[in-house]
């Protein structure tokens, strides 16, 4: 099996690592870089619970190979916090004040796929959030208080901008 | 999910050339949506992985109102979804996109891989064959373009032979009438299609059926176009009568299999159901088109 020298863009970090070139991104994040904050739980794109965000776009890791990720900039949910002062993103606030959490497995995938619709809807509808999250899955079905929880954030980021 | 060769290439005679090298033992990668759930789960363990995601011309999506949309095999399904063009010529393949699996699939997934992987119940195909639609094959020597209903030709299997699908003709604006794809599915979100239906129609200065495709998904081994359902419609006045008439002809088309998801006999109903709906729905918007 062939081994490549990669560098990985995380959470505003290089990191060099030597990966075999069958394995998902997300394996390297969790094996080989100790990011276990993302989650794998089908391991074939139909959960979620291991999406990240790679260039802006809510990308799931287990189904895309760590090869291919190069020089790409990889955000997962241990880079939503501020990295100088460890404050909390306002999705995970959010996620926190609207018990948007029960077991908690799915909520990396949930807030990083919820990071991407905000950039790109800052105003979304509970529809909007419901289609958006679609390919996310939770079973503990706590979907009412995610859906929730990432229009509480919506609110709490608009707040934060200037005006 | 070991891989002992992996391959980039920039160009298609390049990727053809490897496939040919590798002679049936490489797999071509696009989004990988499909082929790396198969490899996950032992179904496929290609020698090599061809890599075809670098080759920028499969990449190109490009519409006039003379030769209708050309869609590079690399076409995601979200930059068919966020098409504006597609959206307002091509309402229901608009729609069809929007029931393939999720957001973050529709990122990666390529309406190349959705028909190379030709999975009885693909969602792009149905609608497609119903609007006419035209597979590019190239084989390193140039390409040539076949009827999309050809393409197919067993449960994943296609055509191809040591040739790649570079992209799909799409002729005229919903053959100038009104489009519609239905599916059943087992949830409300996202889901493969228990039964699915497209029908492309337009009408006559008579009101009479002019021009008609009815396709049938994930009721027999391929997209099935339903011939004798077309016959039936084709030259006549759309009334309830003749559409429920046409939906039961669909059912004697169809051959579903039962399976986890569903009993044949389920699908069958689902095919009347839907054939009916999806000849609602294009009959609508054909009577609504703006005259030419």
């Amino acid at each position: 099996m062939t081994v490549k020298h990669i560098v990985l863009n995380v959470n505003n970090t290089d990191y060099e690592v030597a990966v075999e070139a069958s394995r998902s991104l997300a394996d390297v994040l969790r094996l080989q870089l100790g990011f276990t904050g993302t989650k794998i739980f089908c391991n074939e794109g139909e959960c979620g619970a291991c999406t990240v965000n790679v260039d802006g776009e809510a990308i799931l890791s287990c189904m895309v190979l760590a090869i291919d990720m190069e020089g790409r900039k990889i955000v997962t949910i241990e880079g939503m916090s501020d990295p100088v002062t460890g404050a909390m993103h306002p999705l995970q606030e959010a996620f926190v004040e609207h018990s948007g959490m029960q077991c908690g497995f799915c909520t990396s995938g949930m807030i990083m796929t919820a990071n991407v619709l905000l950039a790109e809807n800052p105003d979304p509808s509970e529809e909007d959030v419901r289609k958006a999250l679609a390919g996310n899955l939770c079973r503990c079905g706590n979907y009412h208080r995610i859906n929730e929880s990432v229009r509480a954030a919506a609110v709490k980021i608009a707040e934060k901008m200037p005006d | 999910m070991p891989v002992l060769e992996k391959f980039t290439p920039t160009t298609v005679e390049n990727a053809v050339s490897l496939l040919k090298e590798h002679d049936g033992r490489a797999a071509i990668m696009a989004g990988g949506t499909d082929l790396f759930i198969r490899m996950k789960k032992g179904l496929a363990s290609p020698a090599a992985i061809i890599n075809i995601s670098n080759i920028n011309n499969l990449k190109a999506m490009e519409y006039d109102p003379v030769n209708g949309l050309y869609m590079g095999s690399l076409v995601t399904l979200r930059n068919i979804i966020e098409s504006e063009t597609v959206k307002r010529n091509f309402k229901a393949l608009h729609e069809a996109a929007l029931t393939l699996a999720t957001p973050s699939i529709r990122t990666l997934a390529t309406i190349g891989g959705n028909l190379c992987n030709a999975s009885p119940s693909a969602d792009m195909a149905p609608i497609l064959i119903a609007l006419k639609a035209k597979a590019c094959i190239a084989d390193g020597g140039g390409q040539t373009e076949i009827p999309l209903e050809d393409f197919f030709v067993g449960p994943s299997q296609t055509v191809l032979n040591n040739s790649i699908l570079a992209g799909i003709k799409v002729p005229c604006a919903d053959c100038n009438g009104g489009s519609a794809y239905e599916k059943a599915t087992r949830s409300q979100s996202v889901d493969v299609a228990l039964a699915g239906v497209a029908v492309c129609l337009a009408l006559d200065n008579t009101g009479s059926i002019a021009d008609l495709r009815v396709v049938l998904g994930a009721v027999a081994p391929t997209p099935l176009r339903a011939l004798k359902t077309e016959a039936v419609l084709l030259g006549q006045k759309p009334t309830p009568e003749l559409f429920i008439q046409a939906a039961d002809t669909a059912v004697s088309e169809a051959s579903p299999i039962s399976d986890v998801r569903c009993k044949a006999d389920y699908r069958n109903h689902l095919v009347n159901v839907l054939t009916i709906r999806a000849l609602n729905k294009a009959l609508a918007r054909a009577q609504a088109a703006p005259e030419e």
